[in-house]
């Protein structure tokens, strides 16, 4: 997780500036049921066109040689509580048949998801360098409607695992009662 | 690449004899504060738009509507010549609500008055 500390002396002074051409913008990294094959990369700003066709064309921004894919989204970055555990909601405005079937048929476990911030100055550059890494989410549960599609993101909550993991109790072992 | 649907060519008109209006911006976001200036930082690029009035005979009429249904199916981004810049950019319509792409009104015999907006793609 990030803090404060870790940000770029540009994001600092952006932030506390009264004018600034710098816009953050955040990167959404879905993975797949493995954890570690990508599915999509999602970007909620660009300032490029990373592909176009004859009959549509695909805006986004390029970072560390990835393309992400601009769709709109509002995301409710995660507080830091006291317990450490913190929900964190990415609504999508864009509710297509094709994207209700993947969230039905594909989303069928946990599903990791890295968020990451950075930051355009208005040019077609590449953001290379990330501003802060919102890494451990899990995609938890999946709601949607005719509007809006919203994914709420969990981390593991440790704090209600077993410890130790298996105990001798006649549930576990009941060869020994 | 780039899209290879133009504008119809000439006879058809190819700059807005009736007017022309242009919004250009940026999406920027402001935020007041309780004392002093306001903060403003920027969000991202904001497609300007383009008020174009044509004044079209009745066959002009029929060759736009047949661009509009049949060649951008009301969707597709096609080139046309900025009045301003006198450079080719990529633009689309933007729909008045309920699907109305520009409306014709009757000026003369043979005459019609058309406007529409575009909007250009950054």
């Amino acid at each position: 997780m990030s803090r404060l500390s870790t940000l770029s002396a540009t994001a600092i002074r952006a932030m506390f500036s009264s004018e600034t051409e710098q816009a953050v913008v955040m990167l959404l990294t879905i993975y797949g049921l493995d954890g570690t094959s990508v599915v999509i990369r999602l970007a909620d700003n660009f300032n490029k066109r990373i592909s176009e066709t004859e009959t549509e064309i695909v805006y986004g921004v390029r970072s560390r040689g990835n393309d992400y894919v601009f769709l709109p989204m509002e995301i409710s970055l995660p507080s830091e509580t006291e317990d450490g555990n913190s929900n964190c909601n990415i609504r999508f405005n864009f509710v297509t048949p094709e994207a209700i079937q993947i969230i039905r048929e594909q989303l069928t476990g946990p599903v990791k998801v890295l968020l990451e911030l950075v930051l355009t100055d208005g040019t077609n550059a590449d953001l290379n360098t990330v501003e802060a890494t919102f890494s451990g989410f899990y995609i938890t549960s999946a709601s949607y409607n005719a509007e809006s599609i919203t994914l709420t993101l969990g981390m593991i909550n440790y704090n209600t695992e077993p410890f130790p993991a298996y105990n001798f109790t006649p549930r576990n072992f009941p060869g020994l009662f | 690449m780039a899209t290879n649907i133009y504008w119809p060519s000439a006879p058809f008109p190819q700059v807005p004899q009736k007017g022309f209006t242009e919004s250009v911006g940026v999406n920027v976001l402001r935020s007041p504060m309780d004392i002093g200036p306001a903060k403003m930082r920027r969000r991202g690029a904001r497609p300007s738009t383009l008020n174009v009035a044509f004044i079209l005979t009745s066959a002009q009429a029929a060759t736009l509507e047949t661009f509009v249904k049949t060649t951008l199916l009301g969707t597709k981004r096609f080139n046309f010549l900025h009045p301003r810049t006198s450079s080719t950019v990529e633009v689309r319509i933007i729909p008045q609500g309920d699907g109305e792409f520009y409306k014709l009104t009757y000026i003369a015999p043979g005459y019609w008055q058309t406007d529409l907006v575009f909007e250009v793609l950054p």
